[in-house]
């Protein structure tokens, strides 16, 4: 779209006196003539200057005998090089355009910037109907010398989008002053970006690839958790979300995981201000097996305040933010009043459901028991006999008769079990905002609301947000803004995860068990008192989703106060101090007669979390000669970090239902506090240079003082510098089919600190034994001699448009070496310590991001589709001398190993598998022991990897008039998890996958078991046995079916570990805006869309398990991920969105 | 303005970056104290002991592997079908009491020292015990020395030291047995000739342990049976090395209580059929304390009794005898949270009559006024006592009855040590592996055909002890659950 501010012809002031008549006799004069006849008839004097003497002889053509003096005066200054100034009784002549005689009488002057206001110097400013061209000076500055008339500009320049200017007046010496405003060409290289500390660079300045989102992409299909909207958008990023409820937390991770201790996730900055660490551990219950998901603190935001995220990937544009900064950036700029002029309201409302769906496959022909030949029904596994075939057992619900023994009811399955017990889930996202921009400044309120009933029943979150941003001019070179931001997020009860959960208990019902019949959870008369459930050993899961509750409250307050003032015209100082506060109070209430809490148990916990950066930036701004620019920053930060938890916690309550500590058993409260506190000093200098606006060096450096650190070592400095070339400009390629080439390279570090209190250990307390103090010991052994770690960073790339940007690529290489990580080294505790804290390591990085963008029809009908390949290589270089093997942590006992070693990749994961023939012809079969079963062998085996190969993200967009739809594709290629859910339900005989061998339609074996009783369910294991004589035999021993799944899936963790590869329909969304021409026809309204959203419509899935590989991963471990737990199905979901603006 | 400005900027420069001098104070730990008393990690190594070691006797291997239960679900225990078991808790409190001990001396109570040494005994043993070589002259100098690659010492070696540790300790405590600080002794309230007690019984469980290859376990058995004044030993369950459970909180309850085992947990774990045929073969008074009738007897296949044991290693045992109402679970003795009778052992009297009887069957050892008949009375009595069922033994003639009246011979003596130390530390199971009685069967389902006899070291130890590990191996034999330690080859 052409925009121009101004377009403004300036007349010269004149005296009335030239308003009086004058007549020519002749139809030329000289100047002199005219001089004369002037001053003659009307008593004017002129005085001019020396050189005008030079034209007394030029002549003038008379264009009317009779005239004014006024008009007369044009004609001069249109036949002669000359100006004038009437003052008074004089006139003042001079030359027009000294030392420059082009024969032009008049002129076109202007600047040509781009929308921020930076000068674009190199512009090529093209008038055809005069056939002249020039091209703006360093500041953007130009002037073409005309004839009077009317002209026609033109102004191009690479990577932006031509502006026409038209009925551009040019008087008889005369200058028409223009200013044009040139709009960067989507995706194009002057299209600005948020980098590091706030500062907004052009693209093409910038050595290292960027990303950004913009509102539309996070709020189109606005996702409760705001940072799942960057899935699939951004090549380098990996975003996974650790749930399917809503209120999930959200893992980011960039450019792959670099450190063995720390959470690998990027710090997020809201418009200049670092916020809380996104991610906290899940919560284990007070049960002490189901984990609780209380989000991420960063999902607190609402999608509707979001005016743009820059995604700082690789250490050298992250450099600036040290420390914190080592795993990448997010930068968050919320919306503000300066987007719109004027008063503007803006109103959004979205609808979502969510519908689970994805469950694991399970099989519904066997009921309750151990085995086929058994009456028994009481059990907790499927291998019981066959249902549906007209038989009727005794089981857990049936009625006692009158002879006091129970009868025996239908044997049936309930396929539906397990679905019946998922709700359907809503959220309702309401946003208003008023903003309102003047002179003096701007600002803008908001509110938004958000409330969802999660598909568990009785989970739920809310959430509220108040935002205030405002930009007041004290004066022109002094403004001072802020913004202020309270939320208060909420729920009653939160979905728990993993052993003893809501889903484990649904999955693991036994197929003839009516989930119907347990919704009434209480025995009756007993309630509050005795659950009511088939299994002892399993809670009724009504029972945990409406007792076994996990709230949480958080207030938080975010905001900055912001000073910026023009000391200088080249001289910008900024000062800022920002906070970051919130408050959560959780408490989880398990009710009497919970399986692990007998006498009921409560506990709360408020977390307190406050950090405060205050920072100040001088930024200078100056050019060399024509073609240098530079700029020079110098700046500070004091980061202030302090968090606070208390925790108290009673195991069993006196009176049932009361949830409060003052009704716990005497003596039975535990209670637990801990703070922390930190500080970081930095300063920091940046510097960028230019030259003729295709070469940038930038360069930056920063030095922390870290409170964390051993005194010794607590200052460390680094520095980075990055280079852009853009190579289309340089070599002066002004084809049509090449828009333009940037290449692109940089070199960086990132120091780092730790965490407070790793330098010297202390003594923690126990709990009170009776009323004597007991003091226990921490076995991970801190180091007083710890040093800063170090990320070394390499990254080249460029960036390549065709065709007017109707085709375009961005390639980018990168390695990271990140060194000297502060690792705590698991030692033997035979040492008396378990962990050891310690300075190691050398974990590289490395990948290749790769973005396709095209738009392969464009007009009415406009196809826009984007490609972000992502590949990450990871590979441990070396530990420390001695330690060549570091355990990463294990699940399932210590059964899945996640471990490094030196030359591996971080996220193998290790088993022992079992015995193999070891010679002969066999060698390498299953080594069977004398029963039939499959022996565990001693060594552990690498089983899998967690990390993607590639992922690959699809973004569609396709526009016809006024509907517009999106449709986002996430693609994860490879890595593999290992299944505890898997694992579970195939031991007890709970999938499909166990139907084969049950009986002899299954392909069973008949065979007599050890009591004597004839069966249909025999297998045989494949595998050999050890003969007497040393040789092997195949294995013919018929073993019971479940015995044979026992066997094999049991203990044998890779027959548990599946595919992670997934492609997944993320997003979708049909948009229909109504048109302009209608909306008159509305009072107030000036903008109106309505849209069709979904998220997670299809996933389809390698391993074919019925699990969401993205969402069953656990979260507990952080650092390491291929742990499939019991989490909830995975879901789609689907709604609409109402978006207007007044 | 331009002065201003620089001023400015000197001034903001300053304030950002001079002041790291707060930076200590800001990194210190106000949490916790940088040392604590010695009594506060007394009490610590007492009761996560104590408590530690009667959950492993009453839930875990040693419960199944001594054969006093039966698991009827996720039985691999007793089918044999193992991993590495880890033994973080055990160093763990190694390195309490020596941090304890490291206190003591900063703050010269040296008797923590010695009961220190008692400590550090019980839970070394218990570990050698368990897994043969371990790290143990080499242990614990993560701290202090950054050794975080200990060697594995020869079981023999750690013997030796172990038993050494405790003569030192009775003798320390001997003459400056002053200053326990009694309510922080949750053992003995402070009074050491009970720990000097404790650590001489102790040196007689070791020296009997180790007899078939220690030439001198006898000799050193006699010096302390000849010595009551210079090392008394436990002569009555008052003696006992017991601590209370509070039954408050989940980790100083009972294990086999609510508050630490779910109702199915409890349910799932059966008597077993050696302990109840044993006990209903000599109409053993404790039977009734210790094992629930069954629900009905009515349906039962092959079992007909009112209290129904089952046995081990089945292919479906929750099938046996017609399904498990018809089975026998523990009683409702072992379902408290704090139970009368029911204390965390270390260690008690009528063990120490049965070491004592044995000694004197070998008749390498006289104890005065003794004999090996009269010491087998002794602690079949004080365990009748221990239950309280003394009087009730009595009346029915229980010591008269045939299988229970001496009879000289090794196999008598341990079954009726076997049924005193029931739930006791791992003692069943170390008795068998050391005499072969009481003459346990595998059970068809057993993964192999011989009883385990140790615990594979943690699955962890290659990973970060490698060097020591395949060491280990090379001095002891396989890492495998038949490699037989040195006292039992």
């Amino acid at each position: 779209m052409l925009v121009f501010i101004l377009c403004a012809i300036v007349p010269r002031a004149e005296a009335q006196n030239t308003e009086r008549a004058i007549t020519f006799n002749s139809s030329q004069v000289t100047l002199q003539q005219f001089i004369k006849q002037v001053k003659d008839q009307q008593g004017i004097e002129f005085t001019f200057d020396q050189d005008v003497n030079s034209l007394m002889s030029k002549k003038i053509a008379v264009r009317k005998k009779k005239t004014t003096v006024a008009d007369a005066l044009k004609w001069l200054t249109a036949d002669l090089p000359l100006k004038y100034k009437a003052i008074d009784n004089y006139i003042i002549l001079s030359m027009a355009n000294a030392g420059k005689s082009t024969g032009g009488k008049g002129h076109i002057s202007g600047k040509v910037a781009d929308e921020s206001g930076e000068p674009l110097p190199g512009a090529t400013i093209s008038v055809a109907d005069a056939g002249v061209s020039v091209t703006a000076d360093k500041d953007g500055l130009f002037n073409i010398p005309v004839s009077a008339g009317s002209y026609t500009l033109e102004v191009t320049f690479i990577s932006f989008q031509k502006e026409v200017l038209k009925n551009v007046l040019v008087g008889d010496d005369r200058s028409a002053s223009v200013t044009i405003v040139m709009k960067a060409q989507p995706n194009s290289l002057n299209e600005v970006v948020v980098t590091a500390l706030g500062i907004k660079k052009r693209e093409r300045s910038l050595g290292y690839a960027s990303a950004q989102l913009s509102a539309k992409d996070v709020s189109t299909v606005p996702q409760p958790n705001v940072l799942n909207s960057l899935s699939a958008r951004i090549a380098g990023v990996n975003v996974r979300s650790t749930g399917s409820d809503p209120g999930s937390s959200v893992m980011v991770t960039i450019r792959g995981q670099s450190s063995l201790t720390k959470d690998n996730q990027p710090l997020y900055v809201i418009d200049g201000i670092p916020v809380a660490p996104a991610l906290q551990n899940t919560t284990a219950g007070i049960d002490g097996k189901q984990t609780i998901d209380y989000g991420s603190p960063i999902g607190d935001l609402s999608a509707d305040e979001i005016a743009s995220v820059t995604v700082l990937k690789g250490a050298s544009a992250a450099a600036l933010y040290g420390s914190r900064a080592g795993y990448g950036v997010i930068l968050i700029t919320t919306k503000s009043g300066a987007e719109k002029k004027g008063l503007g309201i803006s109103f959004n409302s979205t609808t979502i459901f969510d519908k689970a769906y994805m469950f694991p496959h399970f099989q519904n022909e066997y009921g309750s028991g151990d085995s086929p030949v058994s009456d028994n029904t009481i059990s907790t596994s499927a291998w019981g006999q066959r249902l549906n075939i007209g038989t009727k057992l005794v089981q857990w619900n049936s009625p006692v008769g009158s002879d006091g023994k129970q009868i025996a009811t239908d044997w049936v399955s309930y396929p539906n079990r397990v679905k019946d017990f998922f709700k359907t889930g809503h959220t309702i996202t309401n946003n208003i905002a008023v903003s309102k921009s003047g002179e003096a400044g701007d600002f803008r309120i908001s509110y938004a609301n958000m409330q969802n009933k999660g598909i568990v029943p009785n989970t739920d979150i809310k959430r509220n947000n108040l935002n205030f941003a405002g930009n007041y001019n004290l004066k022109k070179s002094i403004r001072l803004s802020t913004n202020l931001a309270y939320t208060n997020n909420q729920s009653d009860n939160r979905p728990s995860a993993y052993s003893e959960s809501v889903t484990s208990e649904v999955y693991k019902l036994t197929p003839n068990i009516n989930i119907n019949d347990l919704r009434n959870y209480w025995v009756p008369g007993k309630e509050g008192l005795k659950q009511y459930n088939p299994l002892s050993s399993d809670d009724n899961p009504f029972l945990i989703a409406y007792q076994e509750t996990n709230g949480f409250n958080r207030n938080r307050l975010t905001g900055h106060v912001q000073l910026a003032i023009d000391l200088l015209p080249n001289l910008t100082l900024t000062a800022r101090t920002g906070l970051d506060y919130y408050s959560t109070d959780l408490n989880e209430k398990r009710p009497f007669s919970a399986k692990r809490n007998p006498t009921g148990a409560y506990l709360t916990e408020n977390d307190y979390f406050k950090e405060q950066n205050s920072d100040f930036l001088l930024t200078y701004k100056s050019k060399i000669g024509h073609d240098w620019n530079y700029s020079i920053s110098a700046g500070g930060n004091r980061m202030d970090q302090k968090v606070r938890t208390v925790q108290n916690y009673t195991g069993t309550l006196t009176l049932p239902g009361i949830y409060n500590l003052s009704n716990a058993a005497a003596g039975s409260m535990i209670y637990a506090e801990s703070a922390s506190q930190k500080r970081i000093n930095s300063v920091y200098g940046l510097g960028e240079i230019s030259y003729k606006q295709w070469a940038f060096l930038n360069l930056t450096a920063r030095n922390d003082w870290s409170s964390t650190l051993p005194a010794a070592n607590n200052s460390y400095f680094y520095p980075s510098a990055s280079l852009s070339l853009i190579a289309s400009d340089l070599l002066g390629i002004k084809w049509d089919k090449l828009s333009y080439l940037k290449l692109r390279g940089n070199i960086s570090q990132v120091g780092s600190d730790t965490d407070p209190y790793q330098l010297y250990n202390v003594v923690p307390f126990d709990t009170d034994w009776g009323s004597v103090k007991r003091a226990s010991l921490s076995y991970d052994q801190k180091n007083s001699q710890l040093k800063p770690e170090i990320a070394t960073s390499y990254e080249t790339g460029a960036d390549v448009s065709f065709f007017n940007d109707r085709l375009g690529a961005s390639f980018t290489w990168y390695k990271t070496n990140n060194k000297n990580q502060i690792i705590q080294v698991p030692t033997t505790i035979a040492s008396g310590a378990s962990t050891k804290l310690i300075n190691a390591g050398n974990i590289q990085n490395s990948g290749i991001e790769l973005s396709l963008n095209a738009v392969p029809f464009k007009g009415k009908f406009t196809w826009r589709t984007d490609l972000n390949f992502t590949r990450n290589r990871n590979k441990v270089v070396s530990l420390t001398p001695g330690i060549t093997n570091y355990l990463l942590g294990s699940t399932d006992g210590s059964n899945v190993e996640y471990l490094i070693k030196e030359g591996t990749q971080m996220g193998d994961f290790y088993t022992r598998s079992w015995k193999k023939v070891p010679s002969g012809p066999y060698a390498g079969q299953p080594l069977l022991n004398s029963n039939g079963l499959l022996q565990q062998s001693t060594d552990f085996e690498k089983i899998g990897n967690y990390n993607p190969d590639f992922i690959l993200g699809i973004n569609n967009s396709f526009t016809y008039g006024p509907v517009t739809m999106n449709v986002l594709i996430d693609w994860r290629k490879g890595g593999s998890y290992y299944s505890y859910v898997a694992k579970s339900l195939i031991d007890d005989g709970f999938l499909e996958t166990t139907l084969p061998g049950r009986d002899a339609a299954h392909g069973g074996l008949a065979w007599t078991d050890g009591d004597g009783v004839k069966r249909n369910d025999g297998m045989i294991m494949p595998g050999y046995v050890a003969n007497a004589d040393g040789s092997y035999s195949a294995n013919k021993t018929i073993i019971a079916a479940s015995d044979y799944y026992d066997s094999k899936y049991w203990k044998y963790y890779q027959n548990d570990t599946f595919s992670a590869t997934y492609v997944k329909l993320k997003e979708v969304s049909l948009t229909y805006t109504f048109d302009k021409k209608i909306m008159r026809h509305i009072p107030f309204m000036s903008n109106l869309s309505l849209s069709a959203v979904g998220y997670n419509l299809y996933t389809w899935t390698a391993a074919k398990m019925g699990f969401d590989p993205e969402t069953t991963m656990s979260l507990s471990g952080l650092r390491y991920q291929g742990v499939g737990h019991w989490t909830l199905p995975g879901t789609r979901s689907y709604g609409f969105k109402l978006s207007a603006n007044f | 303005m331009k002065a201003y400005s620089l001023l400015y900027l000197a001034i903001g420069a300053m304030f950002f970056t001079s002041c790291t001098k707060d930076f200590q104070k800001i990194n210190t730990n106000n949490n916790s104290p940088s040392s604590t008393r010695p009594e506060y990690h007394f009490t610590e190594a007492i009761t996560q002991t104590a408590y530690a070691y009667q959950e492993n006797a009453f839930d875990r291997r040693p419960a199944a592997l001594g054969r006093y239960i039966t698991l009827v679900r996720n039985n691999d225990y007793e089918t044999f079908r193992w991993t590495a078991v880890d033994w973080n808790d055990i160093y763990q409190r190694a390195m309490i009491i020596k941090t304890m001990q490291q206190e003591a001396t900063t703050t010269a109570q040296p008797v923590y020292v010695a009961t220190g040494n008692i400590l550090m005994a019980f839970n070394i043993s218990y570990l050698t015990d368990l897994y043969g070589d371990v790290p143990y002259s080499q242990a614990l100098q993560s701290v202090s020395t950054g050794n975080i690659k200990p060697a594995y010492d020869k079981q023999q070696d750690i013997y030796m030291s172990l038993l050494q540790l405790l003569k030192d300790a009775n003798e320390q405590l001997r003459t400056a047995g002053t200053g326990i600080d009694a309510s922080a002794d949750a053992l003995y309230a402070g009074k050491a000739l009970q720990w000097r007690k404790l650590a001489n019984s102790l040196r007689l469980r070791l020296l009997l342990r180790c007899s078939k290859v220690y030439a001198k376990a006898f000799t050193d058995m006699q010096e302390i049976i000849n010595n009551s004044d210079l090392y008394p030993i436990f002569t009555a369950n008052t003696d006992n090395a017991e601590v209370i459970y509070q039954g408050v909180k989940k980790d100083d309850s009972w294990p086999g209580g609510a508050k630490n085992m779910i109702d199915a947990d409890f349910a799932k774990t059966r008597a077993s059929k050696e302990l109840v045929d044993v006990l209903i073969a000599r109409n053993d008074p404790r039977l009734a304390v210790w094992v629930a009738p069954v629900a009905s007897t009515a349906g039962s296949t092959v079992d007909h009794n009112q209290y129904v044991g089952v046995p081990h290693a089945l292919a479906n045992p929750a099938d046996y005898n017609g399904g498990e109402t018809h089975q026998s679970v523990l009683s409702s003795f072992f379902r408290q949270d704090k139970a009368t009778g029911l204390k965390a052992s270390l260690m008690i009297y009528p063990e120490v009559c049965f070491i004592l009887a044995e000694a004197a069957q070998t008749g390498k050892v006289t104890i005065p006024s003794k004999t090996a008949e009269s010491l087998y009375h002794d602690g079949i009595e004080a365990s009748m006592d221990y239950y309280g069922v003394k009087a009730q033994a009595v009346t029915q003639a229980y010591y008269d009855s045939p299988l229970v009246k001496y009879d000289g011979t090794q196999k008598q003596l341990i079954i009726q040590k076997w049924l005193a130390m029931l739930f006791r530390g791992s003692e069943g199971w170390f008795d068998f592996r050391r005499t072969g009685f009481p003459e346990f069967v595998t059970g068809p389902m057993a993964f192999q055909p011989q009883f385990p006899v140790r615990y594979c070291w943690p699955t962890s130890e290659p990973n970060v002890n490698n060097d020591s590990y395949r060491a280990a191996i090379a001095v002891f034999g396989a890492d495998d659950i038949n490699t037989k330690m040195w006292y039992l080859k």
